[in-house]
């Protein structure tokens, strides 16, 4: 079985394959990355060619609101709003990094500090990202990584420019992704989250290959 | 004449393929997948015309290293291709098959038997030979190497003959030194592309260059009046005008030309030079994307013109730029895909989603690229250079 995927970056397409798998649970999948050659802003541009395609075919994608109103980037980057039947085209809120702090267990056993340094989400807000100052990626650069046990991951996400992720900044997420971020934990701090796994859901059911 | 179709039987990496062939072809693989083997088929085929079969199978290590590793009961080797020639609004089907096998032994160091060679035309069979107990000198020369046997079929060894494979390395032309005037021998890196253009026709010459010379202009802006000249002692040389700070500019020989300068070059001198159908192997090296991206719709023009009319184009490839173009057809794209069973083939447009994407407005390349793309990239994307920063 074959689920096509899009996303802006490695993160969310990462982000993408484990939620596809989180809500296939038992099946062999295979993914294939619809934005394999498209980066940023270049992905978004693909969307309509992307809902297309699912109009026959699973397609799953991700991409970072950054502060965007979300109906307004859906107006901006497709002429087709309602695609939530036949395609799963999600925007994290902020950033596909607050999904992953979202289960701040795991993102503290992974980064070998104590939960307590991993924002909380606020009573009566929807997202954990509404608890950090500024863009959640940077965020964690910043205020958790240093604060890291694990070599690795303070060198792989140290500063190499100010302002800019580190070359590196990629490679310690994959295995978080796949092995240890615990999705449903995250959607009780998510709730963009919440409704991308039912939207995801949704869509596998209407093309019948998974139940809802 | 062209080929239209292909069989293969125990051919290197192919177990057992069969498929059609465009006027253009591109031929899609990852590494290792078979496509220069595939390529080579129709180089076996001029190699055969012109040095005969033995000297083509040995000239590739033996028939142990041509025959496909999992070849079983049915061991020898077989290439069929079916051709069209075109001529006066009328066309006619010419097939050639060419099953062979090891003699098991050795016979005056020729230890290749031919098991079946047949040749039609049209509805015409002009040979169907199998191979005869006894006569083990007559099992070791196709009809179609001897020409006092293919006078019946000369047009079929004529079209094996002419083809031609490139695969151009700049440094060879670049090279003075590796310019050895060489008319006999297949010149398929290039080196000798000075020579084969100082042969060419004068008006000809000058034909083909002005066209070079107007995409070279386009690839590199500072370049115009290509031209053919010779030095001192009677060597070919191309010089073109290297416009730059001073007002008259400066002349600039092939030896300091770039890379991708040279490889362009010698890619539109060989498309446009010749009739005989061209294999041109991963042209996508050392050329900028852009002009990648455009060579699909060159070579359909050039196909088009007088100089190159009709002229078959085989192309290998795994640069997603050739391909990401709307000019080209889902049914000029072979996918290899490498098996258990073998390398198979598949034409592009027989895939449904390739043709699905195509259809949502994707280009060929994002169609198939993925398609031959290895799984493991495709799924971890960091794996190749993931040096374990991460305890994984």
């Amino acid at each position: 079985m074959t689920v096509y995927i899009g996303g802006e970056d490695f993160v969310t397409k990462q982000i993408a394959k484990r939620l596809i798998k989180f809500c296939m649970a038992d099946t062999e999948i295979e993914f294939e990355d619809l934005t394999s050659r498209a980066h940023g802003t270049r992905a978004l541009e693909t969307l309509n060619v992307m809902l297309n395609f699912a109009k026959k075919y699973p397609v799953v994608a991700v991409f970072d609101s950054d502060g965007n109103c979300i109906i307004e980037l859906l107006e901006k980057y497709t002429s087709d709003k309602r695609n939530a039947d036949y395609a799963a085209v999600n925007f994290a809120v902020d950033e596909a990094e607050a999904w992953l702090m979202a289960d701040r267990e795991g993102l503290a056993k992974y980064f070998r500090i104590s939960v307590d340094e991993i924002p909380d989400k606020k009573s009566g807000d929807l997202e954990i990202s509404s608890s950090v100052p500024y863009k959640t990626s940077l965020y964690i650069l910043t205020e958790i990584a240093p604060l890291s046990k694990a070599v690795s991951i303070r060198e792989a996400l140290a500063f190499e420019k100010p302002g800019k992720k580190p070359s590196t900044y990629n490679s310690i997420w994959g295995k978080y992704i796949d092995e240890i971020w615990n999705i449903s934990a995250a959607c009780e701090n998510s709730e963009s989250l919440r409704r991308t796994i039912k939207r995801i859901k949704k869509m596998l059911a209407a093309k019948g290959i998974a139940e809802a | 004449m062209r080929f239209q179709e292909l069989r293969l039987r125990n051919w290197r990496n192919f177990g057992n393929v069969n498929f059609e062939l465009t006027n253009r072809v591109f031929i899609i693989g990852a590494n290792a997948a078979g496509k220069s083997n595939l390529l080579d088929v129709f180089r076996f085929l001029k190699d055969v015309t012109a040095d005969g079969l033995q000297k083509a199978v040995n000239a590739r290590g033996g028939i142990k290293k041509l025959r496909y590793l999992n070849a079983r009961s049915q061991n020898y080797i077989e290439i069929f291709v079916r051709l069209i020639e075109e001529q006066e609004g009328t066309s006619v089907e010419w097939t050639y098959t060419l099953q062979f096998n090891s003699a098991g032994g050795k016979h005056e160091n020729r230890d290749i038997n031919i098991k079946l060679e047949k040749i039609t035309c049209g509805s015409d069979v002009l040979e169907d030979r199998k191979y005869q107990d006894g006569d083990y000198l007559s099992n070791q020369f196709t009809y179609l190497e001897q020409p006092a046997m293919n006078t019946k079929y000369r047009a079929l060894y004529e079209c094996f003959r002419d083809i031609s494979y490139v695969n151009i390395i700049p440094q060879l032309i670049r090279e003075s030194d590796s310019f050895i005037p060489s008319a006999s021998t297949e010149d398929f890196y290039g080196r000798n592309l000075l020579e084969n253009i100082s042969a060419a026709p004068k008006k000809s010459r000058a034909t083909k260059l002005n066209v070079i010379n107007k995409i070279l202009k386009l690839a590199v802006p500072q370049f115009s009046n290509l031209e053919y000249t010779q030095d001192e002692k009677g060597r070919p040389h191309l010089q073109v005008k290297y416009e730059h700070f001073r007002p008259q500019g400066a002349y600039q020989r092939e030896d300091q030309f770039s890379d991708g300068t040279l490889r362009l070059l010698g890619i539109i001198w060989a498309i446009l030079d010749g009739t005989g159908v061209l294999l041109l192997e991963e042209p996508e090296l050392y050329l900028y994307s852009e002009i990648v991206k455009q060579l699909p719709m060159f070579i359909a023009n050039a196909q088009k013109s007088k100089i190159a009319k009709n002229r078959q184009v085989i192309i290998s490839s795994h640069s997603f730029d050739l391909l990401d173009t709307d000019t080209i057809d889902l049914d000029e794209i072979m996918i290899l895909e490498p098996g258990k069973e073998g390398t198979v083939v598949e034409k592009a447009s027989e895939s449904e989603t390739a043709r699905a994407k195509v259809e949502a407005g994707y280009t060929p390349a994002d169609a198939v690229i993925p398609k031959v793309t290895p799984k493991g990239i495709m799924e971890g994307q960091l794996s190749l250079f993931d040096f374990g920063l991460v305890q994984r």
